[in-house]
């Protein structure tokens, strides 16, 4: 879900424009790069069943390193929800709703999100189950429907503008998995934990398919050059969408699975954004934390700021940091914290031989 | 004089002429029924005079002392018989009771022999003891159901009920003898909840009449049917039905539990206990599957649900329900399942329709326009050139306009309601329409959507989607698709977080793990129906064999 969300957003034009033509074969790079990453994380904390990357950076670092970290995501996923709900309502604004003003699109966004977290993250997660066919399947019937205007000629050159932008330069495309970030809380989550291997690659190979059916559906239809970071991708996708006389513009109906769609990505975020903070704090209710979380979104929603200042900050810091936390960081702290587990672990064996003896 | 008379009226004290009756604060010294454990006497005057001053004899005119003097070995006994008229067959009265006791006594008169030896030509019988109270049970009382009860909370309460109470001087029990015929209407066919193809049946007011109707469609002996009371002053009765070996002890247990643990003074109907036990008793959706008939309530007692029954209420109540359920219709399971599918399907676009087509309408116009195709938007635009209201004021009217139409229908009588029908829809929309308040396009989505709600089975869920469409035709108003939208997901994720008997609302849909089970809103064939649904947990989870239809394969 929180993948499909970054498809409806600007994640497409982030990776063409630093990519070009060679987006798909870098996909397929930075997707086994992502893969590798994914496998890490599921033998890192193989050792530390039910934890999740607090707990074990407590272990490797104490309460020092737990709050550090917890520190970095909290304001990782405070700039992503800022991000996407600036990016989206900009849109909503541009097409929809010229006459209002923004605040009156983020009050109703902020009003969502704060409800459904007070009702409960298991709701949300049910919303999440309902809604994630129906956003794919959106997608597929934009893919079928502008599947006629596709032109192969807009794929050349299938390795981009040269070697090394694809595979050196590309590399930071791997931001596109940032969904990865989420694994690393998921697994005091799930109902059991021995799953959190499969959820993870399944997650992968979900995202992995429809970020490629956009992306190559974006660039068969529009020739990369022309792809800017202020025009929504899937959106320019879904105008071109019709079937038969009757049915020609249905971008309306894709804004309302979307606009549901990122409701439960952004309620999933504040979710998020309370369960480090109370385990950084130690307190216990989580729907408390919701209000000041949202009073501060709405808060800094309120900073004027245009489109193109959001995707510079999109493809630049943000894309920077999401690689430094979630790709350098975290899996940095998984290896400290397997080799302090190994180390203790060597000692305990050692100090119950010298007890025998 | 007259000038002084006239001057003396105005200003002299009149006292007030208008008659005006003021509620005073009642006395609370209630004494506490609860605790009143008194036994009965051995003396009938004192036992009498204590039902007198209980029932208010002195002002109450349909409670009925028949008092009589019982001869039983030359030893004569006062007697009385109490019941409450019109609650008690008088024919069964008179011959299976008075009749025994005061003609039959005499006949069978004859000691009963525990011994007898002869010795000496002298025949030495021992006779055992004679008892009054063994005698009168055993001998004199040719009923079925004869109960004795040792203290007055009891007798009153089978008064209450409906049974005969015989009273006998010497005795300090009464015996409770059932000659019930409370009146009530027979079994007739289901109003609210018609089918085709399927029984005709519904349940009615007597709550041992709907109880037999159940084991006459389940003939087994696990069929459990409990019995509880609930209501200080009420007391009313309520049965407990289900399947000892489907359905989940738990589940059972917490029925009781709530059940057992309503602390009120009355309960008269299925629709206010419902209210009392279900999960969130805030919100507006329906919780417990109300039903009518009784072929569908024992699908669910099969199925491993539970079943509630409450005397003088026509409705029986299925715990737990999900959304899937309200869906359902009792016609389905006798159809094909691929033509239950197909209405199951029906029902959900007319759901869907029901709750978001005015307030979609309400989006478009406002916000969307470009999602119409041209044509049909000049269609509408130039059907709304005339039109002085903006959509929404239209729509309003019109909505108010639907509801009232419907509400008159239910309150007047049946001959009227057609009447008011054909005035509502053709006479006030053909009226509408040529006086431009609303354009036609609009009576459209008005009909249609009254249609759709119409075709929901349940009439609760029904309701309350009546009663969301107004706001989401608001939130359209105000915000579009977005406002619908954000509408859509607070309302969703508020609907997941509700359950019902521990079972989510949106179950199976709400984990997809269980759907991949069995459980699913789309009908199987009926030899594929091999499980139970899993939710439910049951004791049997399997319903038939994984070949049902045996006969195929020999």
């Amino acid at each position: 879900m929180i993948m499909l969300n970054k498809l409806i957003l600007n994640l497409p034009n982030v990776l063409i424009s630093e990519t070009g033509t060679g987006t798909l074969v870098n996909l397929i790079f930075v997707g086994i790069a992502a893969l590798i990453f994914i496998f890490l994380i599921n033998k890192g904390f193989k050792k530390f069943p039910s934890s999740d990357i607090l707990d074990v950076a407590e272990f490797g670092g104490k309460k020092f390193l737990k709050v550090i970290i917890g520190i970095l995501y909290i304001l990782l996923f405070f700039s992503i929800l800022f991000i996407f709900l600036a990016d989206f309502s900009n849109l909503l604004k541009r097409v929809y709703y010229q006459e209002y003003s923004s605040i009156f699109i983020f009050i109703f966004f902020i009003f969502g999100i704060l409800l459904s977290n007070l009702i409960g993250f298991k709701s949300i997660i049910r919303m999440i189950n309902f809604l994630f066919p129906l956003v794919v399947l959106s997608i597929l019937v934009a893919f079928i429907g502008t599947m006629s205007d596709f032109s192969i000629e807009n794929l050349t050159p299938i390795f981009g503008y040269n070697y090394k932008t694809t595979f050196v330069n590309g590399l930071l495309n791997i931001m596109a998995f940032s969904f990865i970030g989420f694994f690393y809380f998921l697994q005091p989550l799930l109902k059991n934990p021995e799953d959190f291997k499969k959820v993870n690659y399944i997650s992968f190979f979900i995202c992995f398919a429809l970020l490629f059916i956009t992306i190559a559906s974006v660039l068969s239809l529009l020739p990369a050059d022309s792809i800017s970071l202020s025009v929504n991708p899937l959106y320019l996708i879904a105008r071109k969408v019709n079937f038969g006389e009757f049915l020609q513009r249905l971008d309306g109906l894709f804004i309302l699975f979307w606009i549901l769609s990122l409701l439960c990505y952004l309620s999933s975020l504040v979710f998020f954004i309370s369960l480090i903070f109370s385990k950084i704090a130690n307190i216990t209710d989580l729907k408390m934390i919701t209000y000041p979380i949202c009073m501060l979104l709405f808060g800094a929603l309120l900073y004027p700021i245009d489109i193109a200042e959001i995707s510079i900050f999109e493809s630049t810091i943000l894309r920077y940091g999401i690689i430094a936390i979630i790709f350098i960081i975290s899996p940095i702290i998984l290896l400290i914290s397997n080799f302090k587990f190994s180390k203790l672990n060597k000692k305990g064996f050692k100090n119950e031989i010298i007890k025998k003896a | 004089m007259n000038l002084f008379s006239s001057i003396n009226k105005i200003f002299s004290y009149k006292p007030s002429t208008d008659y005006n009756f003021i509620l005073p604060n009642s006395n609370n010294n209630i004494p506490d029924e609860k605790t009143d454990k008194t036994k009965l006497y051995p003396s009938i005057s004192i036992n009498l005079e204590y039902l007198n001053s209980k029932f208010n004899l002195l002002i109450n005119s349909d409670i009925n002392i028949r008092k009589f003097t019982l001869t039983i070995r030359n030893n004569e006994y006062s007697s009385a018989l109490i019941f409450i008229d019109g609650m008690v067959d008088n024919d069964s009265i008179n011959t299976s009771i008075l009749s025994p006791i005061l003609l039959k006594n005499s006949i069978t008169m004859k000691p009963q022999v525990r011994s007898s030896a002869i010795a000496k030509d002298i025949s030495v019988k021992k006779v055992k003891k004679f008892n009054l109270e063994e005698f009168l049970y055993n001998n004199l009382i040719p009923q079925n159901n004869i109960e004795k009860a040792t203290d007055f909370k009891t007798v009153v309460e089978k008064i209450n009920s409906g049974f005969c109470i015989l009273l006998v001087d010497t005795l300090n029990i009464a015996f409770c003898i059932e000659s019930k015929n409370i009146p009530g209407r027979s079994v007739d066919t289901a109003k609210n909840e018609a089918v085709i193809q399927g029984p005709q049946e519904a349940f009615v007011e007597n709550i041992r009449t709907n109880t037999g109707l159940i084991r006459k469609i389940i003939n087994n002996e696990n069929l459990v049917i409990e019995n509880t009371n609930v209501g200080k002053i009420t007391n009313t009765q309520i049965c407990i039905c289900y399947l000892s070996n489907v359905a989940n002890n738990d589940l059972v247990a917490e029925v009781k539990y709530r059940i057992n643990n309503l602390d009120i003074d009355s309960l008269t109907s299925s629709g206010e206990l419902q209210q009392l036990i279900k999960d969130n008793p805030n919100t507006h959706l329906p919780q417990l599957l109300s039903t009518e008939r009784p072929d569908k309530a024992c699908k669910a007692i099969l199925n491993g649900k539970v079943i509630v029954l409450v005397n003088g209420s026509p409705y029986s109540l299925i715990m737990p329900a999900t959304l899937v359920d309200f869906l359902e219709s009792p016609e389905d399971t006798n159809l094909n399942s691929k033509l239950s599918n197909f209405s199951r399907l029906v029902r959900i676009i007319a759901l869907f329709f029901a709750i978001f087509l005015p307030g979609l309408y309400v989006a478009i116009t406002n916000f969307h326009q470009e999602l119409i195709p041209t044509e049909l938007l000049f269609a509408i635009s130039s059907s709304r050139e005339s039109i002085p209201f903006p959509v929404i004021f239209e729509l309003i009217i019109m909505e108010i306009s639907f509801e009232l139409i419907r509400e008159a229908g239910l309150r007047i009588s049946s001959p009227f309601s057609n009447t008011i029908g054909i005035i509502g829809a053709l006479v006030l929309g053909e009226a509408a329409v040529n006086a431009n308040i609303v354009s036609p396009i609009l009576i459209i989505i008005v009909a249609f959507t009254g249609i759709c709600g119409f075709a929901i089975p349940d009439f609760l869920l029904s309701y309350s989607v009546r009663v969301f469409r107004f706001l989401y035709i608001i939130l359209g108003y105000i915000a579009g698709f977005l406002g619908i939208a954000v509408g859509f997901f607070i309302h969703f994720v508020y609907l997941s977080s509700i359950k019902s008997f521990g079972i989510p609302f949106f179950a199976p849909y709400s984990n997809l793990a269980e759907l991949t089970k069995n459980s699913s809103y789309t009908l199987k064939s009926i030899w594929k129906r091999e499980k139970r649904d899993t939710i439910l947990n049951t004791k049997r989870p399997e319903k038939e064999e994984h070949i049902s239809m045996k006969w195929k394969n020999i």
